[in-house]
């Protein structure tokens, strides 16, 4: 149930910009991934879920039980990385209108990665409440 | 060279990756360690064999007039160490006058232990705290001793499993 909740209210509500910006444009001209996760969109919602899941592990129990701090190393390192990359893609967007294929690509993974550690995360403070 | 890119993008999938890793081994230890917290005697109680509760639950025993002897191999392992719980978890007992063999000792985290059986009859609670006295190497002497219920329920498992051994060899020995 906890996992459900968090998977609707956090996933996939954060991805509904995304989704308005699909229908919105869908008329006005023929809409692909470059229309919709062009801009590196996916890496700045992938630092919100980030901050989310880090928000849920840092509790005292969590960090000093080896496991919590593994997962808050992950999600650390995930934030660096999100930031990082939406860093790089938004000073390419100086120049052209949509990021590279490849950072496309990179920011569904990173995003996909994302979803799995906050999820883990959720998974985390479910087992430490229920201890 | 390796680019930042792909460095960031092996990296989360490699951080994520570990994350699922984490959370199975924790979940596995888990329900593994709430297997422990079953002390019914006569009733399955599994403890993790080289559990340092078993060797302060023998110290114990031994005190009490309880053969230990044949617990000399996992004394050995006395010092591993570990970890003592912080939380404060008062304790309190019930003694359920129906039911003389059996004792709850309820803890104030909500939790209860249960003891039935001779562990119940030879004074449960109060082994179990002479084994925590026994078992607790790192604790300064004079300071409030405090411990958690997930420890007590530990103890009370290893404490089980012990009395339910001498008892099957007592009555082994009767025949």
């Amino acid at each position: 149930m906890q996992l459900t909740k968090w998977i609707i209210f956090t996933v996939l509500f954060s991805l509904g910009p995304l989704l308005a910006n699909y229908l919105v444009a869908l008329d006005e001209r023929q809409m692909g991934w470059g229309e919709i996760i062009g801009r590196g969109e996916l890496f700045v919602i992938a630092a919100a879920v980030t901050a989310d899941g880090l928000g849920r592990i840092w509790t005292e129990e969590a960090v000093k039980d080896v496991y919590g701090t593994v997962i808050f190393g992950a999600l650390a390192f995930l934030l660096l990385a999100t930031c990082t990359e939406f860093g790089y893609v938004s000073d390419q967007l100086k120049t052209v209108r949509t990021i590279s294929p490849d950072h496309m690509r990179h920011s569904m993974l990173i995003f996909g990665a994302t979803v799995v550690a906050a999820l883990c995360a959720v998974l985390l403070e479910g087992n430490n409440d229920l201890s | 060279m390796i680019s930042p890119d792909i460095f960031l993008t092996l990296g989360s999938v490699s951080a994520a990756a570990a994350c699922v890793v984490a959370v199975i081994v924790k979940t596995i230890r888990d329900s593994k360690a709430r297997q422990t917290h079953e002390v019914n005697i006569g009733a399955t109680v599994t403890v993790e064999r080289g559990s340092p509760w078993i060797p302060a639950g023998a110290v114990a025993l031994k005190e009490y007039g309880y053969p230990s002897e044949s617990y000399s191999v996992v004394r050995q392992k006395e010092n591993r160490g570990f970890v003592i719980e912080t939380i404060e978890v008062p304790v309190t007992t019930e003694v359920k006058e129906n039911l003389p063999s059996m004792r709850v000792i309820k803890l104030t985290d909500g939790s209860s232990i249960t003891l039935m059986g001779p562990i119940a009859e030879y004074g449960g609670y109060e082994l179990i705290v002479e084994a925590l006295k026994h078992s607790r190497w790192n604790v300064v002497p004079g300071k409030r001793e405090v411990v958690g219920g997930d420890v007590l329920q530990r103890v009370a498992g290893d404490m089980a499993r012990i009395f339910s051994e001498i008892e099957k060899k007592e009555r082994g020995g009767s025949r």
